[in-house]
C-alpha cells in the first residue's frame, strides 16, 4: 500500500513539476515583457515631457480651467499626460505578456478586454467633459448670481455643480455597463433632490429679495428717482 | 492698398449721383428726418457735405433743405452701445467706405441721440479734422458729478497712464477722422489679421504717431440701453482693455508720463447741487458678497496682499468705506496681468471684477457726495495720478510674470 501511495505521490509531483516548467516560461515571458514595457514607457515619458514643456503646454491648458490642474503643482496638465501614455503603455505590455500564456485563455480574456476598452475610453472622456462643465457653469452661475447679489450664490452654484457632476457620472456608469437599474433609480433620486432643493432654496430666498427690493422702493425719496450714479 | 470693401449696387448708384464730397457725416441712430434740423447750415459753409443715414427713415426733399446731400444706407445692426464704445460697429466701416469713395477730406459719425446733434456740435467737431489737420477728434461731454463713472475709475487714468495721452472719452462713439486715418482703418493690421477699425480707435491713433485733439461738446454721453447691466458692458470695456494692452505692449512699455491733447472749446460745466442722494449699500453688500464668494477666482489674479487689503475692506461700516487709489489701482493691474496669463476663462475673470469695481464706487461716492463736482474732478486727477504712479509695478509684473506669480 505505502507503495502505491508513493506511486501516487511521485506522479503528482511529476505533473506539477511539468505544468510548472510548462507555465514558467510564460511566466517569464511576462515579466520580461513588463520590465521593457516599463522601461519604454520611462522613455516615452521623458521624451514626451520635454516636448510638452518645449511649447508650454501647461499655460496653454491651464486656460481650459480643468479640474484639479494647474501648472507647476503636481497634478499639472504635463504630468497627466504623461502619466496616461506610460500607464497605457505597461498595460500593453502586460497584455503581450498575459498573451504568452495558455494561448487560448488568455487571447479569450484579451478579446473580452479589448471589446470593453471603446466602453472605458467613453466613460472616461464623459467624465472628463462632465468634470469640465460641471466646473465652468457653476462658476458662472456663482459670479453671476453675485454681481445680482444673491445671497445664496454659493448654495446655487453648488448645487448646478452637484447636477451635472451625478448626471455625467450616471452616464459614465452606464457606458461602463455597471450597476444597470440601480443606478439608473439612484440617479432619478438624487437628481430629483437636488433639482428640489435648489427649487425651495430659489422660491424661498426670492421671498426675501422681494421684499428687501420693494422696501427699497417704498422709502425712496421721489428726488432719488433721478439717477445720480452712471456707469457709463 | 486701403481696404475698400463692398458697397451694395444701391449705395453705388447714389454714390454716382453725389460724385465727390468733402466731408461725410453718418448718422446711423436716426430715426426720423426732424432731427436733420441743422443740415441747412451746412449750405453755408463752403464744403461739400453728403449726409448717410438708416434706409429705414423717409427720404428728405434735397430742395427743402439745399446745401447737402443725402444717403440713404442700410447700416448694419447691432446695439452700438453694447459693443462699442471702444470699437466701431458696421456703421463706423460704411461710413469710412462712402467717405473713402467720394475722396471726402474728413467724416464724421454720430452713434449718440441723434436730437443732440446741431449745427454747433458737427462743426466743432469736424472743423479740427477738416481744417487744423488733426486725424482722430474726441468728444469732452458734459459730465455730471457721478457720471460715466468706469471712464473715470479705469479707461481715462490707464489710458493716459499707459500710452501717455489724457484724452477725456477714448470711449466715444461720436468721432470724427481725416481722410489719412479712414485710409488706415480700412487697412489690416498684420499683427491681429483684423481691420484695424475692428480695435480700439484711440490707442490705434496714439500708436501710429497721429495727430489726436478733443472738443468740448454741450451734449451728455449717449446712455447703454436700459437692458444692458453693468456686469456686461464693465466685461466687454474691460476685455477690449485688456486685449489692447497685449497688442501694444511695446509701445505703453516704453512711454514715460502723459500729455495732454488739444482741446478746442471752452468746458462746459453743469450747474447741479453739490449733495447727491447716493445708495452705496446695495454696492457695498456686492462688494462683501463677492469677497466672501468670489475669493478662488480673486486669489488667481491678486497677490496676497491685495486679498489682505481687500478683507479689512469688507469689514468697514457703509460711513467710514474707503478704497485707496493705490489698491484700486493695482487690481487693475492684476487682473490685466491675469487676463493676459489665462490663468482663468477670461469672461469669468472679467465678470468677477464687477463686485471691485462697485466698492470702488460705493467707497468713491460715499467720500464725495457732499462735495462739490471741482472736488469729484480733483479725485479723480488724484486716481489717475496713482496709475502713473504704479507703472512700474505693472511694468515689472508684466516683463517677469514668474517672480510675481500670487
Amino acid at each position: 500500500m505505502w507503495q502505491q501511495v508513493s506511486q501516487a505521490l511521485n506522479q503528482s509531483v511529476t505533473r506539477v513539476a511539468t505544468r510548472i516548467a510548462t507555465l514558467l516560461p510564460g511566466f517569464l515571458a511576462l515579466v520580461v515583457a513588463l520590465i521593457i514595457a516599463l522601461v519604454v514607457a520611462w522613455v516615452f515619458g521623458f521624451v514626451l515631457r520635454r516636448f510638452l514643456r518645449s511649447f508650454e503646454f501647461d499655460n496653454k491648458v491651464s486656460g481650459w480651467d480643468l479640474p484639479g490642474m494647474r501648472a507647476g503643482s503636481g497634478r499639472s496638465p504635463t504630468d497627466i499626460v504623461v502619466r496616461v501614455v506610460g500607464w497605457t503603455v505597461v498595460i500593453t505590455g502586460f497584455l503581450v505578456g498575459v498573451n504568452a500564456f495558455e494561448a487560448t485563455l488568455t487571447s479569450q480574456l484579451v478579446t473580452q478586454l479589448f471589446a470593453y476598452l471603446p466602453n472605458v475610453v467613453a466613460a472616461a472622456l464623459v467624465l472628463l467633459v462632465g468634470a469640465v462643465a460641471a466646473r465652468f457653469f457653476s462658476r458662472s452661475v456663482l459670479i453671476g448670481a453675485v454681481n445680482l447679489n444673491v445671497q445664496y450664490a454659493h448654495l446655487l452654484s453648488l448645487g448646478l455643480k452637484w447636477l451635472i457632476l451625478v448626471l455625467t457620472g450616471a452616464m459614465a456608469l452606464n457606458h461602463l455597463e455597471i450597476g444597470g437599474k440601480i443606478v439608473d433609480e439612484a440617479f432619478t433620486i438624487l437628481f430629483g433632490g437636488i433639482v428640489l432643493t435648489l427649487a425651495l432654496a430659489v422660491g424661498l430666498g426670492a421671498r426675501d429679495l422681494v421684499s428687501r427690493s420693494l422696501e427699497r422702493q417704498a422709502s425712496r425719496l421721489p428726488e432719488e428717482t433721478v439717477e445720480s450714479l452712471r456707469h457709463f | 492698398m486701403p481696404e475698400t470693401g463692398s458697397l451694395s449696387p444701391e449705395i453705388n448708384e447714389q454714390l454716382e449721383t453725389v460724385g465727390t464730397a468733402d466731408v461725410v457725416i453718418g448718422v446711423p441712430a436716426l430715426q426720423n428726418t426732424e432731427d436733420l434740423h441743422w443740415a441747412t447750415k451746412l449750405a453755408g459753409i463752403g464744403q461739400r457735405v453728403v449726409i448717410a443715414f438708416p434706409k429705414t427713415v423717409p427720404s428728405v426733399d434735397s430742395s427743402q433743405l439745399a446745401g447737402p446731400q443725402f444717403l440713404r444706407y442700410e447700416f448694419t445692426s447691432g446695439d452700438r452701445h453694447l459693443n462699442p464704445p471702444t470699437s466701431l460697429d458696421g456703421s463706423f466701416l460704411e461710413v469710412f467706405q462712402i467717405s473713402q469713395r467720394v475722396g471726402a477730406k474728413c467724416c464724421c459719425v454720430w452713434n449718440g441721440n441723434p436730437q443732440d446733434l446741431t449745427f454747433e456740435v458737427i462743426e466743432r467737431l469736424v472743423a479740427p479734422a477738416l481744417k487744423e489737420g488733426f486725424d482722430l477728434v474726441t468728444p469732452c461731454y458734459l459730465e455730471k458729478k457721478f457720471g460715466s463713472l468706469v471712464n473715470g475709475s479705469i479707461v481715462y487714468p490707464a489710458l493716459r497712464a499707459l500710452y501717455g495721452k489724457k484724452i477725456s472719452f477714448s470711449m466715444a462713439i461720436d468721432l470724427a477722422f481725416s481722410a489719412q486715418f479712414v485710409d488706415r482703418l480700412l487697412q489690416v493690421d498684420p499683427k491681429t489679421r483684423r481691420t484695424r477699425w475692428q480695435q480700439w480707435i484711440a490707442t490705434e491713433a496714439i500708436c501710429a504717431g497721429l495727430k489726436i485733439c478733443q472738443v468740448n461738446l454741450p451734449v451728455e454721453p449717449p446712455r447703454p440701453p436700459e437692458s444692458a447691466d453693468v456686469s456686461s458692458i464693465l466685461t466687454i470695456v474691460l476685455g477690449r482693455l485688456f486685449s489692447d494692452l497685449e497688442r501694444n505692449a511695446a509701445y505703453w512699455q516704453r512711454s514715460n508720463g502723459s500729455l495732454p491733447v488739444t482741446t478746442f472749446g471752452e468746458a462746459v460745466r453743469r450747474e447741479e447741487r453739490a449733495e447727491v442722494a447716493v445708495d452705496v449699500q446695495p454696492m457695498i453688500e456686492t462688494f462683501q458678497l463677492g469677497y466672501r464668494n468670489l475669493r478662488e477666482i480673486w486669489n488667481l489674479a491678486l497677490p496676497p496682499a491685495t486679498l489682505v487689503d481687500l478683507k479689512k475692506l469688507t469689514m468697514l461700516p457703509a460711513t467710514t468705506f474707503r478704497m485707496p487709489d493705490d489698491l484700486w489701482v493695482r487690481v487693475i493691474y492684476d487682473f490685466a496681468l491675469a487676463h493676459r496669463q489665462r490663468s482663468i476663462n477670461r469672461e469669468h475673470l472679467l465678470r468677477a471684477m464687477t463686485p471691485l469695481y462697485l466698492g470702488w464706487v460705493a467707497s468713491h461716492a460715499q467720500e464725495l457726495k457732499d462735495a462739490p463736482p471741482s472736488a469729484v474732478r480733483a479725485n479723480l486727477e488724484s486716481l489717475a495720478l496713482a496709475y502713473e504712479r504704479q507703472k512700474p509695478y505693472l511694468l515689472s509684473r508684466w516683463r517677469w510674470p514668474d517672480r510675481f506669480n500670487p
